[in-house]
């Protein structure tokens, strides 16, 4: 009984000032806090707007919830989003390469599958999804596919 | 796209009310998912052109906050999940799940 006391005192007497500050920081700064998190997504990821404008739209209790659980939807999504963007630089949209991009795009199937991908992906954004692309002419969308390459 | 859990119960949610515009909070809420979960779904939603997504017209919001981003069906986004729930129906894996007025 007395083992169990003793390491109630030890995790609570850890605890509490951490559980204070915790409370502290998310539940009267809460908008500084997720700020400050959502600097991990990209500079024009519009996820960054949308995470702080939903915080207001919440009830004052559900706030700093909703603050911690954005730092696991940062970390992963904005982080991979920064290191995926590094990864593929978006020099093909210019229609300018250099030769080791040339190289790269002959030789590598794993480039060649990535770039056809978000070639894809941004003609699809760029006609407006499956229902635009339904609406357009043949010569149109070659036009907009030689723009994007 | 990897069928799992999250991207079943967000179809759910949004087949709910195929023709509403819904937000991340009320979402995730609907779905019975944390936010870190429904967000990359989302993405993966909008990269298959299955969501549009939109801005709340500021005005709207009465310059008290700012405005929130929304996210609709799109008609392949419709038929798309509603492929994904059926198949979902009849796997064993999702046999937990409560599809009832989703179908």
């Amino acid at each position: 009984m007395g083992d169990v006391t003793e390491l109630i005192e030890v995790v609570s007497g850890a605890t509490l000032p951490a559980f204070l500050t915790a409370l502290l920081v998310f539940g009267f700064a809460p908008g500084f806090v997720l700020r400050l998190i959502v600097k991990l997504y990209p500079k024009d990821d519009p996820r960054r707007r949308e995470l702080v404008a939903e915080l207001y739209a919440l009830p004052r209790l559900m706030r700093p919830i909703w603050v911690a659980e954005q730092i696991e939807t940062a970390m992963f999504e904005g982080a991979s989003a920064r290191t995926s963007r590094r990864r593929v630089k978006p020099k093909y949209s210019i229609g300018q390469s250099s030769g080791f991009e040339r190289f790269l795009r002959k030789r590598s199937k794993w480039y060649r599958r990535r770039y056809e991908r978000l070639e894809i992906q941004q003609f699809m954004r760029a006609v407006g999804g499956i229902e635009g692309l339904q609406r357009l002419r043949y010569a149109t969308a070659m036009s907009i596919i030689r723009n994007i390459r | 796209m990897r069928r799992t859990h999250a991207l079943i119960q967000v179809a759910m949610a949004l087949l709910g009310d195929p023709s509403a515009k819904h937000w991340g909070y009320e979402l995730s809420k609907t779905a019975g998912i944390r936010s870190g979960v429904m967000y990359p779904v989302l993405t993966r939603m909008l990269n298959e052109g299955w969501l549009a997504d939109g801005w709340e017209d500021a005005a709207a919001t009465g310059g008290k906050r700012p405005p929130r981003r929304y996210y609709e069906l799109t008609a392949a986004g419709h038929l798309a999940l509603g492929c994904l729930l059926q198949e979902a129906r009849n796997d064993a894996r999702f046999r937990g799940l409560n599809f009832g007025w989703a179908m």
